[in-house]
């Protein structure tokens, strides 16, 4: 293409990046917001704000409870209660998707419902499908986005030389061009590994969307054939025959228990419920493993009897450990902390490398009279600084909308998600229109919004830092904490971007000063 | 003119347009359907060697990403777009062809 191999790779860091860059951007984003998503989760659910002492829940008062519950269609699960989700919760399909029922871990009493999608059910599909299901056409798109993440991170190290030089270098520099590309390069040194084994992990997870191909030719077109063979999952056909009563579910998870040395369950799901050949179904709780296995047992529902015990692929078996490198179920805070840092620093890669593209050619492109260089900075503008913006105005939505608010026929977890794609929307908006302010208002409002969040969480739910440190009520702490330490670097960030524009008007009011006096 | 197919040619816009636009196909569709082609022949052909059926396509769809960056990387690098779009049909067809007749029972 170019003369030489590196230029080609350029030619290709630089146009994938510009074209792909606002939906990495997005991908990126939501991937470390859901790092905390449970997190997150009790903050914007206040009445799951508990505390869970380690207490196992019987999964037979769990069914007690679900019996009292409308009828629902099989199969339904029942989620047992951990530190990150200190809660029992029912899952059970319905005609237009999934809703869940949860119950306060010690008394299983039921809690009120979620009016919201918080991070689990509203950023973590946006990060995977982007909320686009037809077709499967979001899919694609954040696996379109994963492949470039893994083309400009390949393609970046080659066109870098210095490589180690560019490590040590991050030089303060005045001139916003420089010093951008040395963002961006020190933030793709530090966290290469780290993006690359997210983007392949990412796109592993969804093989069996990406490569239809393979199953294809190896499972004559079915793909639930793949997935059968591959968890070794059991089922058996419904006899249309009422069903006797359920056995205990409590002697199932002991024994499956016993057999996992020891491992809390997870998950206990009972199949065809109703049925004569109702069975039930018991996971392990995967916070102990980095792999994300789920080797479940099968038990006859109306016996108790073992049916068949999954057994995990050697390949499979890997799979599972890229699947958990991605998810990060495990429980292990640093490591934890340690993802957001490096998501962020992803983050700040994308950014940077949008922004690069702009300031290197926004000379030449004014000169030529060229409209590209202010289309891609409104573009980023609201792509990266107004997708945090939106983000930040879904949580104060959150705590602002009363319970049970309606709008042109939104329910309220509707509402939040309208606010946040119209905030996301008028940040595009903002940066078309106030083209050279908009990074340091954006920022501004930025800090305003992350400030207004913690100061209603705490007038809303009486849930203030004091308080809940106290209480060792660590996630909603954090998330107040990890809000104000985001809106003191917002502001900062503003206020460092104003005084540098001042400067840089003075400057160019001084030298063009003296100019006139040469002349 | 050893340099045809490059966009330094001299050449006219149109042209030279018309061959960024196949350059690109050739990065994100051609080399996807590469890939493609591959794993759904080393998903028909690695049994053969022991391995179960679902793990060679575990396997082969993981690789598969490698490949498709592989090929994508060198589609952009590769000066000739002819060489490029013969290397890419050459191997879509061949994968292709081996996963069906040894899916279809000929093999």
């Amino acid at each position: 293409m170019e003369p030489t191999f590196r230029q080609s790779l350029n030619w290709l860091h630089t146009w994938a990046g510009v074209v792909i860059g606002p939906l990495l951007f997005l991908v990126f984003w939501t991937g470390t917001v859901c790092v905390f998503d449970k997190e997150i989760d009790r903050w914007m659910i206040p009445q799951t704000r508990l505390i869970y002492d380690g207490t196992p829940v019987s999964a037979d008062r769990l069914l007690a409870e679900q019996r009292k519950l409308p009828p629902r269609q099989a199969p339904w699960a029942m989620v047992m209660p951990n530190e990150r989700d200190p809660f029992a919760w029912i899952a059970y399909r319905t005609p237009t998707g999934f809703d869940r029922k949860f119950y306060d871990p010690v008394g299983l009493k039921l809690l009120p419902d979620a009016e919201t999608w918080a991070a689990t059910r509203f950023f973590f599909p946006l990060h995977y499908s982007l909320h686009i299901n037809a077709w499967d056409i979001g899919l694609w798109l954040v696996g379109l986005a994963g492949m470039a993440m893994l083309a400009l991170s390949v393609s970046g190290v080659i066109i870098h030389r210095k490589i180690f030089a560019d490590f040590f270098t991050l030089r303060r520099s005045r001139q916003p061009q420089r010093a951008l590309l040395d963002l961006h390069n020190t933030a793709g040194t530090l966290g290469f590994v780290f993006y690359v084994a997210m983007a392949f992990s990412g796109l592993a997870i969804f093989a069996a969307t990406y490569y239809p191909s393979g199953w294809m030719a190896g499972f004559k077109g079915s793909q639930q054939a793949y997935f059968t063979e591959a968890y070794d999952n059991y089922f058996r056909p419904p006899q249309k025959k009422p069903a006797a009563p359920v056995a205990s579910l409590d002697a199932m998870v002991e024994a499956a228990t016993k057999a996992w040395d020891g491992l809390p369950p997870f998950m206990v799901r009972i199949w065809l419920d109703g049925d004569a050949s109702a069975f039930v179904e018991v996971r392990p709780s995967i916070e102990g493993d980095l792999a994300m296995r789920t080797d479940p047992f099968y038990f006859d529902a109306a016996t108790g009897a073992l049916l068949h015990r999954s057994t995990t692929r050697p390949v499979t078996g890997l799979q599972q450990y890229l699947v958990g490198l991605h998810f990060v179920q495990f429980r292990h805070w640093t490591l934890r902390w340690v993802y957001f840092a490096l998501g962020l620093l992803g983050s700040l890669l994308i950014a940077t490398g949008f922004l690069f593209w702009g300031e290197s050619r926004r000379k030449a492109h004014e000169a030529a009279g060229l409209g590209g260089v202010r289309f891609v900075e409104g573009l980023a503008a609201g792509s990266t600084a107004g997708l945090v913006v939106a983000t930040l105005a879904f949580f104060v939505a959150n705590r602002l909308l009363p319970s049970g608010a309606t709008f042109l026929g939104g329910a309220r977890y509707e509402l939040e998600i309208w606010v946040f794609f119209a905030a996301w929307l008028a940040t595009f908006a903002h940066g078309w229109l106030r083209r050279g302010q908009a990074w340091i208002e954006l920022c501004w409002i930025a800090a305003a919004l992350a400030a207004a969040a913690v100061l209603l969480n705490a007038l809303t739910t009486g849930g203030h830092l004091a308080r809940t440190v106290a209480q060792g009520q660590w996630a909603v702490a954090g998330m107040d904490l990890v809000l104000l330490a985001g809106a003191a670097a917002a502001a900062v960030t503003a206020f460092r971007l104003q005084r540098r524009k001042v400067a840089y008007k003075n400057g160019r009011l001084v030298r063009q000063g003296h100019e006139g006096v040469s002349s | 003119m050893a340099n045809r197919t490059t966009l330094s040619a001299p050449a006219g816009a149109g042209q030279a347009m018309l061959r960024v636009v196949l350059r690109v196909a050739a990065i994100v569709l051609g080399s996807y359907a590469a890939s493609a082609a591959l794993v759904a022949a080393a998903t028909t052909l690695l049994p053969f060697t022991g391995v179960a059926r679902s793990d060679a396509f575990t396997l082969s769809a993981a690789l598969g990403f490698l490949v498709y960056l592989g090929l994508g990387l060198w589609a952009a690098a590769e000066r000739s777009l002819v060489r490029l779009f013969v290397v890419l049909a050459s191997l879509t067809a061949g994968g292709a062809a081996v996963a069906a007749l040894i899916a279809g029972g000929a093999i």
